[in-house]
């Protein structure tokens, strides 16, 4: 049992590292040289192995071990990072996703594919993309991290060039600096210091291995020798960085002659030879004359320094870890909390309601003091379940970069918002109508680089995400500088499929809109991407499921723009509770703009057309009485709730306006899943129950009506 | 830069003074030139040098390399400050021998106690 869980917990994190992994391999794409990035993809694939080992997910662990491998050496700088092996390694993400997958459902991976991929990785560690040496401490100096705050090692290698006093520098100085940055040991090279005769003495003949422990960046370090650089033969190597070696292997570091060996001041074979001795190996290198003092003292005081730093570092991780005191709850048992808490809330409300009819004062201040804690409760419950929503972004970047390339297109993703929180479930159902639209944009928004280029545009199209708070709501955009909607051929294909007659004038706006209707499509080909005509309308049938609204905006030539709203949680929502009859009904507040009274007298006003006059503007309602077809007397003056759907304001009309309730969402069942107009019920504090109405559906439902009507009339 | 040669024991002494700097480098290195020339033990007497820079370090370490070529033994009198820290701030101090040095032979840039900041 203690196995299986274990078990699972290490799928859990693996499917979570390979997420991670997903979005710094995309990076690495961009940024090849980034070392941060090398170290990432190394630690994730490090930990997927080691774990994978030791839960007895040995299949995972054998091909993990292999893609480890070439980043190990890609992080030692004896590989580049090739778009090939981006290529490669994502394959392998997924393929490790597979086997996870696999082991969770006793299914079958196709062992072929995984030999090919172990071949791919095999073959990269054979192939010519060793770097020049130079390039590879240029590239380990590169993209290091700036702002991190833990200490580093750095090995650096300074040789001024010969002339350098003559160009009024004084080396020492810039040692001096050095050692401003941090904890430093300045080993000087003499080797090249000739004997007095063929010395001149205006000449440098001294470089110098320097073990520098310290906070700052490589750049920082770098900008020390920003003048002398260039005729300077200076490398800085990364040495340590708190990888996982250094905290699986407590503060150990390599031996000293594994350390020579990777200074280039020993070769392998030679090693190996005095390794059988019995005196250190340092003595017998130097009593052979096989290495330089010097060399062994800088290996030393490296192996030194590298050693403080991982013992300064061992017992602070624990601590940070209980710091951190972060748990890993299954998604059910959350699902069930906050069914509790919704359970909570009615019990909650329903003791208010009963305290404020006895008016026991004591009853009274108990019921307030329940809703207090009820709602602090609720507040924290949901706001456990929350998300950011950059996980899913990073997953879309995959998803262009793929598309693009089957494409033949550039396309560039970039977000912004994603630290933006959404609940769980909301994030989840929200990733199919966003992959929808995403494969849109690209499919068809954004042109190949050559229509691009003969459009003055750049080559490359972008597809920006953003999310933002917007009250109790996130709104997404998705904006892409594409070629724009073509409101012509919109216009045409909606004729075509009957949507609208020949004659209907409609805004561009109202055009736009006409590509959510079902079956509509103005693509000319069907590609695989996207095109079916079963896109757009599922998209805003989904998005109105999670009681959001999408919105399309367009200008030809430049690109479009897509404006998703969503509700932050699906649980429990503020609403306006209203009463038709005995009846009541809740609509969400985030909808709801204001009520007005709409009396006999309007009524008979508007010639029996569903208009109501607010301040003189003409607003178009629906009597829900008839709607729902409710008996009962109408009151003399009933309420009209103005809310604004799908960018159009409508009112409700009800008998009464009862005010805001806090909607503990309940589904209602399959027997009623077709019910139209309704989308879901909440029990209210005595315990009768209301219906959720669904404004977007009744609009919809009305206006289909509406127009049926008239089609008879004319008829 | 001042320095004068003087016979001890069984070889000479080069008591130096002024500034063992690049500006004096080429003076500094006639009168190191001056005493690997003559026979015998090599001393260094650097205990009136107010200032070292690289370029004197180098001249001293470029001596002692001629010296130990030619099988002399090098001896350097500093106690003084001055000179210990222009060593270890060009990184020149070891904990043992220098390349030149042969086995267990004493060197001039073995200085175990670092000057304090």
């Amino acid at each position: 049992m203690m196995q299986n869980d274990q078990r699972a917990a290490f799928r859990e994190e693996a499917y979570e590292l390979l997420g991670e992994l997903e979005t710094s391999l995309l990076e690495l794409e961009e940024q090849p040289e980034n070392m941060d990035l090398i170290g990432r993809v190394f630690r994730a694939m490090h930990t997927i192995k080691g774990s994978g080992s030791m839960f007895g997910f040995t299949e995972v662990s054998r091909f993990t071990h292999e893609v480890e491998t070439v980043y190990d050496m890609v992080r030692n700088g004896a590989l580049s990072v090739s778009p090939q092996l981006v290529s490669l390694s994502l394959a392998a993400r997924d393929m490790i996703k597979e086997l996870l997958d696999a082991d969770l459902d006793d299914g079958n991976v196709d062992q072929q594919r995984v030999q090919e991929l172990i071949d791919g990785f095999r073959a990269y560690l054979k192939s010519d993309s060793s770097p020049a040496k130079d390039e590879v401490v240029a590239s380990s100096s590169a993209n290091l991290p700036k702002n991190e705050t833990l200490p580093r090692v750095y090995r650096i290698h300074f040789q001024p060039a010969a002339d350098i006093f003559l160009t009024g520098t004084n080396p020492l100085g810039l040692l001096n600096e050095l050692r401003e940055l941090g904890d430093c040991h300045v080993i000087a090279r003499t080797e090249q210091l000739p004997c007095l005769d063929e010395l001149e003495p205006e000449k440098c003949y001294v470089g110098w291995d320097i073990i520098l422990t310290t906070e700052r960046s490589v750049d920082e370090i770098r900008d020390v020798f920003i003048f002398v650089e260039d005729d300077s033969k200076l490398s800085i190597t990364l040495i340590e960085d708190g990888s996982v070696e250094a905290e699986e292997g407590g503060g150990s570091y390599k031996m000293l002659g594994e350390l020579l060996v990777e200074r280039g001041d020993l070769d392998k074979e030679t090693l190996q030879r005095f390794l059988d001795g019995r005196k250190k190996i340092g003595e017998l290198l130097m009593d052979a004359g096989l290495v330089k003092p010097g060399r062994i003292e800088a290996a030393l005081k490296e192996q030194e320094q590298v050693r403080k730093v991982r013992e300064k570092r061992q017992p602070a991780t624990p601590a940070s870890n209980e710091n951190q005191s972060s748990l890993r709850v299954p998604a059910d048992k959350l699902d069930k909390l906050v069914d509790l808490v919704g359970e909570l809330v009615t019990v909650q409300s329903r003791l208010s309601q009963t305290a404020a009819v006895r008016q026991d004062a004591e009853l009274t201040a108990i019921a307030e003091e329940v809703e207090r804690l009820t709602e602090e409760l609720r507040d924290n419950t949901l706001n456990i379940r929350m998300l950011p929503i950059g996980s899913t972004f990073s997953k879309f970047k995959r998803l262009v970069r793929d598309l693009s390339q089957d494409l033949g297109k550039q396309v560039e993703m970039t977000t912004s918002g994603a630290e933006t929180e959404l609940d769980k479930t909301v994030l989840e159902k929200l990733n199919d109508p966003l992959v929808h639209i995403i494969r849109n944009s690209i499919d068809h928004g954004i042109e190949t680089p050559d229509v691009r280029r003969a459009a003055g545009k750049p080559e490359g199209g972008t597809v920006h995400l953003s999310a933002e708070h917007s009250g109790d709501s996130v709104l997404l955009t998705i904006r892409d500088d594409g070629k724009g909607l073509d409101a012509n051929a919109i216009r045409a294909k909606a004729v075509e499929k009957g949507l609208i007659s020949e004659t209907d004038t409609l805004s561009t706006s109202e055009l736009y809109q006409l590509i959510f209707a079902p079956g509509f499509s103005t693509a000319k080909t069907i590609s695989s991407v996207s095109g079916r005509g079963v896109g757009m309308d599922v998209v805003k049938k989904a998005i109105e499921t999670l009681r959001g609204s999408i919105e399309i905006d367009s200008a030809p030539g430049l690109g479009t723009l897509l404006k998703i709203k969503i509700p932050l949680t699906l649980a429990i929502i503020e609403s306006l509770l209203v009463r038709i009859g005995d009846a009541h009904f809740v609509l969400p507040l985030a909808l709801v703009e204001e009520c007005v009274e709409l009396t006999a007298a309007d009524v008979a006003a508007a010639h029996g057309r569903h208009l109501a006059n607010v301040r003189g503007q003409l607003i178009p309602y629906i009597p829900l009485r008839q709607r729902f077809a409710i008996d009962g007397d109408v009151p003399a003056i009933q309420q009209v709730v103005v809310t604004q759907v799908d960018q159009q304001q409508i009112g409700f009309v009800v008998d009464h306006v009862i005010g805001e309730h806090q909607t503990v969402i309940k589904s209602l069942g399959r027997m009623y899943k077709d019910v139209s107009g309704i989308s879901g019920a909440t029990i209210l504090g005595d315990g009768s129950v209301a219906l959720i109405l669904d404004a977007y559906e009744l609009l919809h439902s009305s206006a289909a009506e509406e127009a049926r009507q008239c089609a008879i009339k004319v008829a | 830069m001042e320095w004068e040669i003087k016979p001890e024991g069984n070889g000479n002494v080069l008591i130096l003074r002024g500034s063992a700097t690049l500006p004096y480098a080429s003076e500094l290195k006639d009168a190191l030139a001056a005493i690997i020339a003559a026979s015998g033990d090599v001393t260094i007497d650097v205990q009136d040098i107010q200032e070292f820079d690289l370029a004197g370090l180098q001249l001293l370490g470029s001596a002692h390399h001629s010296a130990v070529a030619q099988a002399r033994t090098f001896q350097l009198l500093d106690n003084q400050a001055t000179f210990r820290e222009a060593v270890f701030t060009a990184g020149f101090n070891r904990k043992k021998g220098c390349n030149a040095c042969p086995g267990e032979a004493p060197c001039l840039w073995v200085i175990n106690d670092q000057p304090e900041a």
